[in-house]
Order: C-alpha cells, then sequence, then structure tokens
C-alpha cells in the first residue's frame, strides 16, 4: 500500500446485524407465503377458480354421504358453482335425480357430463335420433371415449344406420374413431357395412377410413362383405384379378397385390414395379440370397367356385433357386395346404419372356376367395433363400366352366 | 399408344365379346344394401335393372338382397349371404334351389370363426342389446365420480 492513501472506511453492518436482517426477510417471505397459499387453496378448492391444479383433497376420497356433504357445503359457499352442481346430479341417485339433472342442463348445458347423462337419458327413452345426436357432438367436439364406445354400440346394434346417416356429413369427424371402438370391441361389423357403403357412394368419408373398415371385415373373415365394399369404392367393372398388369400402384388393404411384411434388412426378395420398355410396368423381384418370407406376394381373389385358367408372362436372370418359382391358388376355406391350383416350377430364362398358364379348380368348400400366391416351387427351398432376378407381366385370370 | 396398351385394350374387348355374348335370361330388379356380381372375366356391383346373362354369379353382401327376374317368369331373391349362378338349363325350382350361403365367415390362414350373416331375428335382438349397451355405458359412465370430475370443465 502506498504512503499517503487513506484507508476506506468499512462501510458493512456488523454480522449480527446482518443476521438478524436476513431472518426478518426470511420470515417475511415465509409470512407472505403462507398468506399465498391459503388464498390460493381457497380459490382453487372451495371457490374452484383453478380445479385443474393438482392442489386440492381428492374429492374422490370421499364417498357417499360424505360427499354429498363436502358438495353441498361448497355449494353454500358458492351457488353457482356449477361444477358442483353437475358432481351432485352424478352421485345422486334418488328422489331428487331428475329435479338435478333439469337444474343443471339449465346451468350448464354444455358440460360433457351432463350431454353424456342426456344422451343416456335419451337412450333409455328411446330417442335414438336425439342421443345420437348429442353423442356425435360429444365425439366430435369433446373428444369422449365413452360417447364413441357408445356410438360404436349403436352402429353394431344393427339400427345405426339408420341413425347415423343423417351425421355422415361429418362422417370424417367421428367415424374413424367409432370404427377404430367397433374393432377393439369386437363388436359385429356387418351392421356397420350399409353405412360405410352409403358414405363410400357419397365421398363423405376419406379413403383410409373405408380401407381400415375393408381390412377389419377381411381380418373377421367377412370376405364377400370386405369384397362388395372393396368393388363399390373401383366405380365399375374389374377383371377377377385385379392390377394383373401391375400398371398401377399397389393399394393396400383391398384386394390388390401385398406382400409379406419384412424388415428391409432382413426381406429375402424385394419386390417393386418398374418400367420395361414397351411393356409397360411389370413386376419385378430381386432376390437377395436370404431366407424368403412365402407367399413373395399375393392377391386375395374373389371367384365363386368354378374351374379357371392363370396366365401370365415371365422372366428370369440370374436365378439361383431349387426348382424355381410357381405360383399358387390356395383357398382361405378349408384346407389351405392343398392348393386349388399350382403352376408348374418357373426355372431361370436368361432373361427372355415366356408365357406361362395353368389351370384353378375352386371347389365350393373353398369359399368365395382364394390367395393366388408366390412362392416357391419347392416349399424347403424357401428357407435357403434365393438369388437373382424374376419379373412378371400380364397375368390374367379366366373362367372356364362351373 | 404401347403394345402394352394395345393389348389392354384388345383384351378387354375380346373378354367382353367372350363373356359378354351370353344370352340375356333377364334383368335385376331391387337391390338393396352391397350385391356382386360376375360373368367369369370380370366383376362389378350389381346395379338395378341390369341384364342377367347365363353363367352369370350373384353374390349378396351380409345386408344385400337382390331379386332376379328371369324373362321365363322366374323371379327369385336372394337374401343376405347368398349365391346363385345362373344356368339357362335349369328350371325355376332348380334355380330357386340353386341358391347357396355364400360362404361361412372364416379368418384367413383358415384358423377362427367370426360372426356374420345372422338371421334377421338376431339382428333385432343384437339391435336391442346393441342400444341398451350404449345405453349402459353412457348411464355408467355419467355414475362415475371420476369421470365426472375429470372432465367437468
Amino acid at each position: 500500500m502506498a504512503l499517503g492513501q487513506a484507508e476506506a472506511p468499512d462501510s458493512r453492518l456488523p454480522f449480527a446485524v446482518r443476521l438478524v436482517l436476513a431472518g426478518l426477510g426470511i420470515a417475511a417471505a415465509a409470512w407472505l407465503m403462507w398468506t399465498a397459499v391459503g388464498v390460493h387453496l381457497e380459490r382453487a378448492c372451495v371457490l374452484l377458480d383453478t380445479p385443474y391444479l393438482p392442489l386440492c383433497d381428492d374429492p374422490a376420497d370421499a364417498r357417499g354421504a360424505q360427499r354429498q356433504q363436502q358438495l353441498r357445503h361448497r355449494l353454500a359457499v358458492n351457488p353457482a358453482e356449477a361444477d358442483s352442481w353437475i358432481q351432485l346430479t352424478h352421485i345422486e341417485t334418488g328422489t331428487y335425480e331428475k329435479p338435478l339433472l333439469r337444474a343443471v342442463s339449465a346451468l350448464a348445458p354444455n358440460d360433457p357430463n351432463v350431454l353424456l347423462w342426456r344422451a343416456g337419458d335419451l337412450l333409455a327413452r328411446n330417442q335414438g335420433p336425439q342421443a345420437v345426436d348429442l353423442l356425435v357432438q360429444l365425439v366430435v367436439y369433446r373428444k369422449r371415449g365413452e360417447a364413441t364406445d357408445a356410438l360404436a354400440r349403436i352402429l353394431a346394434s344393427g339400427q345405426g344406420t339408420a341413425l347415423l346417416r343423417p351425421h355422415l356429413a361429418t362422417g370424417d369427424r367421428w367415424l374413424p374413431q367409432v370404427l377404430t371402438r367397433l374393432t377393439a370391441l369386437k363388436l359385429p361389423l356387418p351392421p356397420a357395412l350399409p353405412l360405410m357403403a352409403e358414405a363410400s357412394s357419397s365421398g363423405t368419408i376419406r379413403k383410409p377410413t373405408i380401407q381400415f373398415f375393408i381390412r377389419a371385415l377381411r381380418d373377421a373373415g367377412l370376405w364377400s362383405d370386405a369384397y362388395s365394399l372393396w368393388l363399390a369404392q373401383q366405380r365399375g367393372p374389374t377383371p377377377l384379378l385385379h392390377n394383373g398388369r401391375f400398371e398401377q400402384a399397389f393399394e393396400p388393404d383391398g384386394f390388390d397385390w401385398e406382400t409379406t411384411p419384412t424388415l428391409p434388412s432382413k426381406a429375402g426378395a424385394i419386390v417393386s414395379q418398374r418400367t420395361s420398355g414397351s411393356r409397360g410396368q411389370v413386376l419385378d423381384i430381386e432376390f437377395t440370397g436370404r431366407p424368403l418370407a412365402i407367399p413373395v406376394i399375393r392377391q386375395y381373389v374373389f371367384a365363386p367356385p368354378g374351374k379357371y385358367l392363370l396366365r401370365g408372362q415371365y422372366m428370369s436372370s440370374k436365378l439361383r433357386l431349387e426348382e424355381g418359382l410357381a405360383w399358387a391358388a390356395r383357398c382361405t376355406n378349408g384346407d389351405a395346404a392343398v392348393p386349388a391350383g399350382r403352376s408348374e416350377g418357373l426355372p431361370d430364362t436368361a432373361g427372355s419372356w415366356q408365357g406361362f398358364q395353368f389351370a384353378i379348380s375352386v371347389p365350393a368348400s373353398c369359399g368365395l376367395v382364394f390367395s393366388l400366391q408366390l412362392e416357391t416351387s419347392a416349399p424347403s427351398a424357401a428357407s435357403a433363400g434365393a438369388k437373382g432376378r424374376a419379373a412378371f407381366d400380364s397375368l390374367e385370370l379366366v373362367r372356364q366352366g362351373v | 399408344m404401347s403394345i402394352k396398351s394395345c393389348f389392354i385394350i384388345g383384351s378387354a374387348f375380346l373378354s367382353s365379346l367372350a363373356f359378354g355374348q351370353g344370352a340375356v335370361l333377364g334383368t335385376v330388379g331391387n337391390v338393396q344394401g352391397l350385391v356382386t356380381d360376375t360373368d367369369g372375366a370380370s366383376v362389378s356391383s350389381t346395379v338395378p335393372g341390369e341384364a342377367i346373362r347365363d353363367g352369370e354369379t350373384f353374390v349378396t353382401s351380409s345386408s344385400g338382397s337382390v331379386t332376379l327376374q328371369l324373362n321365363n317368369g322366374c323371379t327369385m331373391t336372394l337374401q343376405p349371404n347368398q349365391t346363385v349362378t345362373i344356368d339357362s338349363r335349369m328350371t325355376c325350382r332348380e334355380l330357386t334351389a340353386a341358391i347357396k350361403p355364400a360362404g361361412a365367415a372364416v379368418v384367413a390362414g383358415g384358423t377362427g370363426t367370426a360372426g356374420g350373416g345372422g338371421g334377421s331375428a338376431a339382428m333385432g335382438l343384437l339391435g336391442v342389446a346393441g342400444l341398451a349397451g350404449a345405453f349402459f355405458i353412457v348411464k355408467e359412465t355419467v355414475l362415475d365420480k371420476n369421470a365426472a370430475l375429470s372432465g367437468g370443465q
């Protein structure tokens, strides 16, 4: 320190004073917080300003008379508190149930629980259209699962078409959820078919919704319903074998070509459509050497019992597969192990296109739909995998006789 | 126009000649719901007024029905989930007897069955049960305190 410089006076308060001041500050903060918490709890739990905050005692803990007492106390403090009236209505099952419902309907007409109660009341009084109107609103605007389940049951009841038809214009906003619940609850699907057919023909619901329902029908084995709905979407006649020339992109969940789902990294066959000169699009299959998931590709074909001929063209190059590939027609009903028809093994053609054909005899026991599928000619060859490439084009199925 | 396009058009034309030349045996009358018909080459949704040809097969869906009016005076009605193949060599009685169920509901892969095609009486009971089920869902939900509390605002 240089000589002549004066030392600055120590402006700090003594330690003891600072300690006392800090203590007073903490005490003031604690008092403020205690007061604020009390006020907030009063607002949140008694006046229900912010009932969504998890601050209050769980009212569900209180039961029966205790709960009624609690609600009455709350209403005495705040007579216009609609939520307490609603809850009181819900637990009241005696003489006051109906008057309370009327009162609460006037007090909170758009409360989802009140709407749900009113829908239940209308259903009990057999006023289906009005009940369905409320339930649809609850699904569309309130996303209420109970309303969705109720609509699913109404749809499965067989009376759903008439009740739900007036709401088809907004079908895209509630029908997908209802169909999802219909399948999840394992309710009967056929009663929903007429409504879906109307929705499909009027174009009021999107394609994925119809595809979802077709897939559900297929999964339930309701082939005739699934096919008739799919066909109604085609807007005109379609060949027995759909997209046999592979010109259109494959559409899932219908009656188009479909592959067995496998991870790309484990796929034994990579199926695609590619352009092949003047042929246009063809079915292209690249074999990777990994085990093959069978069928490589399939189409469920709607064909009543009878005799058919499948013909088409194929080409393969550097195909290394024991006994080659084979097309087979297998019943969806009865014994699928015995094919209704099967081609000879299709060996390597060294890059040239060749024709092939085979007869299919669909027995009455087969049902209305069979699976036309590409397999390995030798069943054991699938696990060994294949190498090379194959392509197919111009597949056609024609009936030969009954 | 590619060779393939020409082939497609030509094939469709030949198919229509091959399968469309079946003699017209009558007319489709009333159609309810979804009904499908196939002439052996193509499949289409059945519509009223459509010609009925020899060898044609009609299949009704679980909610479909169709009345077939043949020129020989024979009229037959397919109820839901039924099928018939029209054969000009058959008498009206034989054709009516040839109406068969359109196959049981069997899940792909041959395992399990699913309900479908129940009679109208069963469907009626199901309807009552369904509406009652919907009512009880709503009623029970409304009486559930927790549900009331969770969605009260």
